[in-house]
């Protein structure tokens, strides 16, 4: 909530932030109602500036588009009864605003903003068990002993783990994330400090990349977070090199 | 009803799955799009690509446009001038320096270009209000929205320090906003 943060609706209305920067800002804009509403009128204003540069498209295009949208699956539209009550607590998150995200750093706030539109996203007919859900990670990200651990994706991207002793769960939260190869899965594991790794769980990421995951498992005693590439289904040790690791300390 | 009926309409149509509305609503916003992609990509191919990708987003993702966030020709642009500039950064991170120089070049060159305007008026009205601007405001706008560079890129080819060029491209559009009349 700096100054700074506000100044840069111009530059994300335009899409001039880096992808960093662009995270940070979509963390604190899903809390800041100031920047919101500025932000609607200089995206309507970069809008004008798009419709000046209109050129009248060649028929192939049409022909190209209007032929391909029959093999086009229409998205889903979003289940309104999770956006309302499952994440109002996280949306309302501010940095400063309490003892536990004193701990969470602005990347990680972008990412919880980003990756819990992942669960909006996903599957619209299992509203019950995704409420549960995203309920769980709004427990552990807005716990009062709440910890938070970066680390970068191989590849790309930004991956983040929130750890809450007082919930005894850890959360994954994941940005740009390359789908998994055919056949196979994401599995995230808790590894201690002898490199012995337990499983907790496998995920796909959403269809841009996000992911916002409950570990299956109590994080105690561990060292690291991994995440690794596995067969469908999953493996009961590792067989591949971590694309993530974060360090818990 | 078919030329008056308005995107907004259009879209919960296509939403839906009604092809009619989205032909209807193609011919809207397809100009706008490939427009967008122009301004940023220059390359007629792979603009075409872009706007192609673009406008089957529309059809996929019509149930998720958010009326509360704005019109549909905004919800629709800003994700082709995103796709555009995802499209020229991917491109910049892979020929590295090289392109880099390029782009330089083709920041002075770009508004030599000539423009296919589709429409006169809302290009005049445009370019009314960009001339309201100070120069470092109309420049800092432009590069960053026709020219897809980021602020940190912006503040190189002006060469002005990154605060300035945050400041610049946030009151600049406000005063856009405001000289055009945009709720």
């Amino acid at each position: 909530m700096t100054e700074s943060i506000h100044l840069l609706t111009g530059a994300y209305a335009v899409d001039a932030l880096d992808p960093d920067e662009r995270t940070a800002f979509e963390g604190h804009l899903a809390g800041c109602s100031d920047c919101q509403d500025e932000l609607r009128g200089l995206t309507e204003t970069a809008a004008r500036l798009g419709a000046a540069a209109a050129v009248t498209p060649p028929a192939s295009l049409k022909a190209a588009v209007l032929g391909q949208i029959g093999n086009v699956r229409q998205l889903a539209p979003l289940p309104q009864l999770v956006d309302d009550a499952a994440l109002a607590p996280v949306v309302r998150l501010r940095p400063g605003r309490g003892p536990a995200l004193l701990t969470v750093a602005a990347s990680v706030l972008g990412l919880i903003a980003v990756t819990l539109g992942v669960l909006l996203a996903q599957n619209k007919s299992q509203t019950a068990e995704l409420t549960a859900r995203s309920q769980e990670v709004a427990r552990v990200v807005t716990a009062s002993d709440a910890r938070s651990f970066g680390g970068d994706i191989a590849g790309g991207g930004r991956g983040a783990v929130v750890i809450s002793d007082s919930e005894g769960k850890a959360v994954l939260l994941a940005s740009s994330l390359p789908s998994p190869p055919g056949g196979s899965i994401y599995q995230m594991w808790f590894i201690d400090s002898a490199g012995k790794a337990v499983s907790a769980g496998t995920f796909a990421p959403d269809a841009g990349g996000s992911a916002a995951q409950s570990l299956a498992g109590s994080p105690a005693g561990s060292a690291m977070v991994g995440v690794s590439v596995e067969p469908a289904g999953g493996s009961t040790q590792p067989t591949t090199k971590p694309i993530l690791a974060v360090n818990l300390g | 009803m078919i030329a008056s009926t308005s995107p907004e309409l259009l879209l919960g149509a296509v939403a839906r799955g009604d092809h009619g509305a989205f032909e209807q609503l193609y011919d809207h916003i397809a100009g706008p799009v490939l427009g967008v992609a122009r301004r940023v990509l220059r390359d007629p191919a792979q603009s075409e690509e872009v706007a192609q990708e673009v406008l089957l987003e529309v059809w996929r993702s019509a149930s998720r446009y958010d009326n509360g966030k704005g019109s549909v020709l905004a919800w629709v642009l800003t994700i082709a001038h995103r796709r555009a500039v995802d499209r020229v950064r991917s491109a910049q991170a892979r020929t590295d320096r090289e392109l880099r120089e390029a782009s330089r070049a083709h920041a002075v060159a770009y508004d030599e270009v000539a423009d296919e305007v589709e429409s006169r008026l809302e290009h005049e009205q445009v370019r009314t209000a960009l001339e309201s601007l100070t120069d470092l405001q109309r420049e800092a706008v432009r590069l960053a929205y026709y020219g897809g560079y980021t602020q940190r890129e912006v503040s190189e080819l002006l060469d002005v320090p990154l605060g300035t060029v945050k400041t610049r491209v946030r009151d600049g559009l406000i005063r856009l906003r405001d000289t055009m009349g945009v709720t």
